[in-house]
């Protein structure tokens, strides 16, 4: 869903900040903050059809360097990965991600058990003295009716993708939505290596449960994009003549519940209006998120 | 519940006895209404001294006195403080009328008085931590950006602390902004503040008086724990027309009031509105993608009055106000409108039966709104919250004899609380939001309190009050599988019984005299509040929802224990006190760590609260110069407020957002001649406690902020000085103007208003940098403002 902000501090933020741009004043000060504890950092995932993919780093202090060198000394390679699906384990084997580079291009990959939807999966990592443990479980993939490009306004030829979906009956779905565009740019090179996301890539069906509801997606981005059409007018956008791969995950609560809490906490992050959020994570003794996907794709052609 | 009503009983007739005794001999009541001559005002609080036995009464807040002794002549006494003493000889050998028009004293700069109340009341009476303010002085001091703010004046009252820069919200003993019950004419204001806070919603040229009370509250106040701060507004004169107003920076008064009939009604219709957004336009160029983005804020206030005769009044009331903000940036098609404010209404029935027995019966309607609605491409989110009371009110107040003043009454209040809803719509399709969702309370109290002269020495108050609650339907329960979905619910029909709660509180205070000019008081009481305020954000936003009880959230229990040592020196020229509390707070609201405004949407509204306890206590030291050309005050306070919830901070105790372990205030004013009075205040708070960020990770490649303990972090310590001056042109006897210059925050302290982890750079290009940075929000400012009346 297009992002569409329901957090009035954001408006007040606006608001003050016009009054603080107008009379106040801001420096930078030192603080002496106590230091927060060492915790394992986890993000994996597990979707019908593949292997369990986790990526283990280390938390830091907050004002910590942010250069390549600090970054890459985060992750965590020593580390003894397990996936269980209650009667199988898979021990996940540490090997290079090209599609996280150069950041944290490390990740621990499954090779036993291949995810299935409405399934339950266990995760445990011992890494440096500390052991944590997840669980999460795969629900039913909902797939959109139909998805489309549309352009948005007078912009021309850029536009979000827009998706009509039935939602279930029950109550308590949640989905998440991601992009890649597998077109090529004119250098040759494809225009997006992985599936991206935006903050605040999550939502549930509390206010529309049980109906049929049009969305709108915009494009996503991660960090360390440097493409210039991440930094220019085409950021968000989609444009005529993309192909996009559209993946829309159903997911569970706990699962909904980190993503949602992390959107808030990176959107708060630099904001000073922002309450401290507190973020949600099923990760037992650590930090982070294992969570199954219920995947379902589309493919859009910008048209 | 038969034995609470039992023991209620019970105390109500030792009571009554206690007073029957006493009334032996041959006794007359003389009794009547004290006024304002020039324009017919009660003067609320006004004294009435019997120099021959050396006793005397306050007149109530309608300005109704009644004193009931022997047989005999005598000389009464009245006086109010900026007011000329009238001395009348009476031969009381039958019941006397006798209303009284007090002149006021001429303006001479002679005396300045901070209290109207006779300034040994704070020796003499049992009510400790009340604090009465006249309106005439506070108009003197120096006011932020030149709008005079009663709610500022009371923050600079020990045991009181801004709620932040500018802000005028208020903490109490270390309690939060939504235990002080504030009453504008007998209605609740559940949101007492415009733009942030940086305003109140109190007009000065509307009000009359203002009391606040924030420890031994009386049982006719209940259903908040820390203070009542009880704002009377200006009944319009009833002998000739007056208009006035002012001119101010950024909004203008106007007031205009006088006689419908006179000396038998009369009316007052004051406005105010802000013009921040008017004076911007101009700047906004009309090709600038905000044009149509502004900000305001206006209040009403109209009060209207009719004396049927001496023994019936009517009084009708009310105030109506509204914050109007917008955004629109029309190059990302994304507006905002956000109106919010607050209306109440009251009626008030004076009734005298006879000369010892008054009774005031009220109607009142209060309500507050916020709404907002965002528009972005095609999705429209319209969010809605607010309260809304009908509330019946019967007070009575007996005087048996001069030794007892009896108040005995009964308050019933239906509720409607909007906790937020969202109803949302994409394109042409409807969310199924359907309606705004209501929740439907039932609050009732009954209350009996007897100030009383048990022996020379030692006055008591007593009181007790019995207040309960119920929360009604149409209501629906959800109820919850181990992934927070909604499985079923459970249907209440429209006033079938939710839940319920009752509590009986008792007030107590004592005064022992110690000589003729000091005093020992003690005070314990214990004070229930079954609705609650709960704030996600840092700081308290028009956002910030009122909700009822419910089998979830628990009453909050507060009990006071309070102890003070007063003592007058010069003829009541100083006044000075000591005082000390410990106070105690059950079943204090909080939400879970983690939650978010969306979260109770569309399911239980009371899903994200968890319950804890809090304690805070303190020593309050205040020293007060009321008469002479040089007046003001200290006020020092020391205090410590803490909170404990199981579910949050890893179960630790953590410093309370109102913890405040300074607080200092000194008010200074010079009346230098009939043209020019002189004021300054200096405040110093110790630094607010904050949440930080003490760690990161990331997550996806972006950078995720870890936050440290619950209020672990304290800012740099708050202080500042305003200074005013007030020119009042020669006095005419139509016409009156006066030119008041201030400057706030006079040498420039950069006060931390909050700081913030701030990001320069990108991580994309690998030049992230991380600081931390401080905003302070009012750098020196100067203020004019012309106030005229004629």
């Amino acid at each position: 869903m297009k992002k569409t902000n329901l957090n009035i501090c954001f408006t007040f933020a606006l608001l003050l900040i016009s009054a603080v741009s107008f009379l106040g004043c801001e420096k930078d000060i030192t603080v002496d903050f106590p230091p927060a504890p060492d915790l394992i950092v986890v993000e994996g995932h597990i979707e019908p059809g593949q292997y369990a993919y986790v990526h283990l780093t280390k938390n830091s202090s907050y004002f910590a360097p942010t250069d390549t060198a600090t970054l890459l000394s985060y992750v965590i390679g020593n580390a003894t990965v397990l996936v269980s699906d209650g009667v199988d384990y898979d021990t996940l084997k540490f090997t290079i991600d090209f599609h996280n580079f150069p950041y944290f291009p490390f990740v621990y990959k499954g090779s036993k058990i291949i995810g299935q939807a409405n399934h339950f999966y266990t995760l445990k990592v011992m890494a440096n003295g500390q052991t944590v443990t997840s669980y999460t479980s795969i629900p039913t993939p909902v797939k959109p009716d139909s998805a489309w490009f549309r352009v948005q306004g007078n912009l021309d030829s850029l536009g979000f993708v827009w998706i009509h979906f039935k939602d279930p009956d029950t109550t308590g779905n949640c989905y998440r939505f991601m992009t890649k565009r597998i077109s090529h740019r004119p250098d040759g090179s494809v225009k997006d290596i992985d599936f991206l996301t935006n903050i605040n890539s999550v939502f549930d069906d509390k206010i529309f449960n049980g109906t049929s509801p049009d969305f709108s997606f915009n494009r996503g981005h991660v960090p360390h994009d440097t493409a210039m059409d991440s930094h220019n007018v085409e950021a968000g956008f989609f444009k005529k003549g993309d192909t996009i791969i559209f993946k829309y995950m159903n997911i569970d609560r706990p699962h909904f519940d980190f993503w949602s809490t992390e959107g808030i906490a990176a959107e708060s992050s630099g904001n000073p209006f922002a309450a401290p959020i507190m973020v949600k994570s099923n990760i037992v003794g650590g930090l982070g998120i294992w969570g199954g996907y219920g995947a379902a794709y589309d493919t859009v052609i910008a048209k | 519940m038969h034995k609470t009503f039992k023991i209620f009983f019970i105390f109500s007739l030792v009571f009554l006895l206690r007073f029957q005794s006493s009334i032996a001999q041959e006794k007359y009541t003389i009794s009547g209404y004290v006024k304002d001559a020039s324009n017919g005002e009660a003067l609320i609080g006004a004294r009435v001294f019997i120099k021959e036995i050396a006793q005397g009464t306050a007149a109530n807040q309608y300005g109704f006195y009644s004193l009931t002794i022997d047989k005999g002549n005598y000389n009464l006494t009245f006086s109010f403080l900026s007011f000329k003493d009238t001395v009348i000889p009476i031969i009381l050998d039958k019941n006397i009328r006798l209303n009284i028009n007090l002149l006021p004293a001429a303006i001479e700069g002679k005396e300045f008085v901070v209290s109207d109340k006779r300034s040994d009341e704070n020796v003499h009476g049992t009510q400790m931590g009340t604090t009465t303010l006249s309106i005439d002085k506070i108009k003197t001091l120096p006011a932020f950006m030149g709008e005079v703010d009663i709610i500022k004046t009371i923050q600079l009252l020990p045991g009181v602390q801004s709620a932040g820069e500018g802000n005028s919200g208020f903490y109490v003993r270390g309690g939060g902004p939504d235990e002080n019950l504030i009453l504008l004419d007998g209605a609740n204001v559940y949101n007492a503040s415009h733009l942030f806070g940086f305003f109140s919603i109190f007009n000065s040229d509307a009000i009359n008086s203002v009391e606040l009370i924030k420890g031994g509250m009386p049982a006719q106040y209940g259903g908040r724990l820390a203070s009542v701060l009880d704002i009377t507004m200006k009944e319009g004169n009833n002998q000739d027309y007056h208009v006035e107003g002012g001119i101010g920076l950024i909004s203008s008064r106007f007031t205009a009031q006088g006689p419908i009939k006179k000396n038998k009604s009369s009316f007052i219709v004051s406005g105010r509105r802000t013009y921040i957004d008017v004076l911007m336009q101009p700047f906004i160029s009309s090709s600038s993608a905000f044009k149509g983005s502004g900000y305001y804020f206006y209040d009403l206030n109209v009060k209207l009055n009719y004396e049927f005769s001496d023994r019936d009044k009517l009084y009708v009331s009310g105030y109506f106000g509204r914050d109007v903000f917008t955004y629109k940036n029309s190059e990302t098609d994304f507006s905002v409108s956000v109106p919010w404010g607050n209306t109440t209404l009251t009626t008030r029935w004076n009734h005298l039966f006879n000369d010892k027995l008054f009774m005031n019966t009220s109607l009142i309607y209060t309500d507050y709104q916020f709404e907002s609605s965002f528009t972005a491409n095609q999705f429209v989110f319209n969010l809605f919250s607010g309260i809304k009371d009908v509330n019946a009110k019967w007070d009575l107040n007996y005087y048996p004899t001069i030794r007892h003043n009896i108040k005995f009454g009964a308050d019933y209040t239906f509720h409607i609380f909007s906790p937020s809803s969202v109803t949302g719509q994409a394109g042409s399709v409807s969310f199924n939001t359907d309606q705004i969702k209501h929740l439907y309370a039932n609050e009732a109290a009954v209350y009996v309190s007897d100030d009383f002269d048990l022996t020379d020495k030692i006055k008591l108050n007593g009181g007790l009050r019995y207040s309960a609650f119920q929360q009604v339907g149409p209501f629906y329960r959800y109820g919850h599988d181990q992934y927070g979905r909604i499985t079923d619910s459970t249907y209440y029909a429209p006033s079938k019984q939710v839940c319920f709660y009752q509590g009986i509180e008792p007030r107590f205070s004592i005064r022992y005299s110690l000589d003729l000019h000091s005093s020992l008081k003690a005070a314990f009481t214990i004070n229930n509040q079954y609705m609650h305020l709960a704030s996600l954000s840092t700081v308290t936003l028009p956002t910030d929802v009122w909700v009822p009880s419910s089998s979830v959230i628990k009453p909050e229990i507060g009990t006071q224990y309070a102890l003070g040592y007063f003592r007058n020196f010069k003829k009541d020229m100083y006044e000075t006190s000591v005082e000390v509390y410990y106070k105690q707070m059950k079943n204090m609201i909080d939400y879970v760590a983690g939650s978010t405004y969306q979260d109770s949407y569309m399911d239980n509204f009371d899903k994200s609260f968890t319950l804890g306890k809090g304690w805070s206590y303190g020593v309050e030291l205040f020293i007060k110069k009321s008469l002479g050309k040089f007046t003001g005050w200290i006020g020092y306070t020391l205090s410590y407020s803490f909170r404990n919830f199981p579910a949050n901070n890893d179960s630790m105790t953590f410093p309370a957002k109102y913890d405040r372990r300074h607080d200092l205030s000194v008010v200074a004013n010079y009346v230098l001649n009939e043209h020019w009075t002189m004021s300054s205040q200096f405040v110093y708070a110790t630094g607010n406690a904050m949440t930080v960020t003490v760690g990161r990770y990331f997550v996806e490649g972006r950078l995720v902020p870890q936050y440290g303990t619950e209020n672990g972090y304290r800012l740099d310590p708050y202080h500042r000085l305003d200074l005013s001056v007030t020119y009042i042109r020669k006095k005419h006897v139509k016409y009156q103007s006066s030119w008041t210059f201030s400057v706030y925050n006079a040498y420039d302290r950069h006060n931390p208003y909050f700081i913030y982890p701030a990001q320069t750079g990108s991580i994309d290009y690998g030049n992230l940098r991380l600081t931390e940075k401080q905003v302070s929000l009012f750098p020196i400012l100067p203020s004019v403002t012309w106030n005229f009346k004629f």
